[in-house]
């Protein structure tokens, strides 16, 4: 099927391991979308430094929702029902990063910073898919894409901002960042996973995760210094390698 | 199995008009904000409450279902 892609009307013709893999991809990352505000809505929007910053906790949550909103009806026209993520407790998302609560302004800041940029890698991935309803969500000009960037940015220039201050507000950060950035690092699953490669096969993803992996790297790291800030051991308490 | 499920079109319009509804109070508050930040509460409060409905999850309570 390369270079194929494959229309709703058509996804009944198609092998079962491809929709199983789509059903999949789409439920994940539905759970991935709504799993962002259910991770930091609670704590940040009362706890924001200032009322633009709550606010732009509130504008993020609505762009993530609306993610959920897009993939879920994807999801749904294919007869996947994932109602039941809206409601779903942190400890059972899909992925560890959604898994617990952010609670400090720090969190939030580098979650932007590097979470949202993962995102960013995996929803590159749909781009010019083999399924069309899918790709063309992520098509350019992408609304889904371009609040993404909106995050990365915002996330970016705070974690920017306080790593600057110095002393012990460049501490705080550099803790939240020592944990996102292997949190971030293990979002693109093992190296040898059998399932990416079928994904790969199917064209429903281009790199494999090792490759997405090592792109995040090189793109994350000259930033990190850039901020004064130590780049931290890509080894240390990684459960994805 | 691939039929679409029966609340895909009603969440999906849903919610539509939720996230239409915190644009529409950010956008506010924002404006608000920029001539005095305290003057931004109430688009901050009602966001809130929206997002405390949609955090919940009870969407059968949501759809009437």
């Amino acid at each position: 099927m390369p270079g194929e892609q494959i229309e709703q009307h058509d996804l009944a013709r198609q092998d079962p391991e491809y929709i199983d893999l789509l059903r999949r991809v789409l439920a994940i990352q539905a759970d991935c979308e709504i799993g962002g505000p259910h991770l930091y809505v609670d704590a940040m929007l009362p706890a924001a430094p200032s009322p633009i910053d709550q606010l732009v906790v509130a504008r993020t949550a609505a762009e993530e929702i609306d993610h959920f909103r897009k993939f879920a009806r994807l999801a749904g026209d294919i007869g996947v029902d994932t109602a039941y993520l809206l409601s779903r407790p942190n400890q059972e998302r899909y992925l560890e990063a959604f898994r617990g609560r952010i609670t400090t302004w720090e969190d939030f800041a580098v979650f932007g910073f590097l979470i949202d940029r993962v995102g960013k890698y995996q929803l590159e991935e749909f781009v010019s898919c083999s399924y069309a309803p899918l790709s063309r969500i992520l098509e350019h000009p992408s609304r889904v894409m371009d609040e993404e960037d909106g995050h990365i940015d915002f996330g970016t220039t705070r974690t920017a901002e306080l790593a600057a201050r110095g002393g012990e507000a460049r501490q705080r950060i550099q803790r939240a960042l020592n944990f996102w950035y292997t949190t971030g690092l293990d979002m693109f699953g093992k190296s040898d996973s059998r399932r990416a490669e079928r994904y790969r096969v199917w064209g429903l993803k281009h790199r494999t995760n090792d490759e997405a992996r090592q792109q995040y790297v090189a793109e994350v790291n000259p930033l990190i210094h850039a901020m004064g800030l130590d780049v931290p051991d890509p080894l240390a308490g990684r459960k994805y390698l | 199995m691939l039929d679409q499920t029966a609340i895909a079109e009603p969440l999906d319009a849903y919610l539509r008009e939720v996230v239409q509804t915190l644009h529409t109070a950010v956008s506010q508050g924002m404006r608000r904000a920029a001539d005095s930040p305290a003057a931004a509460t109430a688009q901050i409060d009602d966001c809130a409450e929206i997002l405390k409905v949609i955090m919940a999850g009870d969407v059968r309570d949501w759809l009437a279902l």
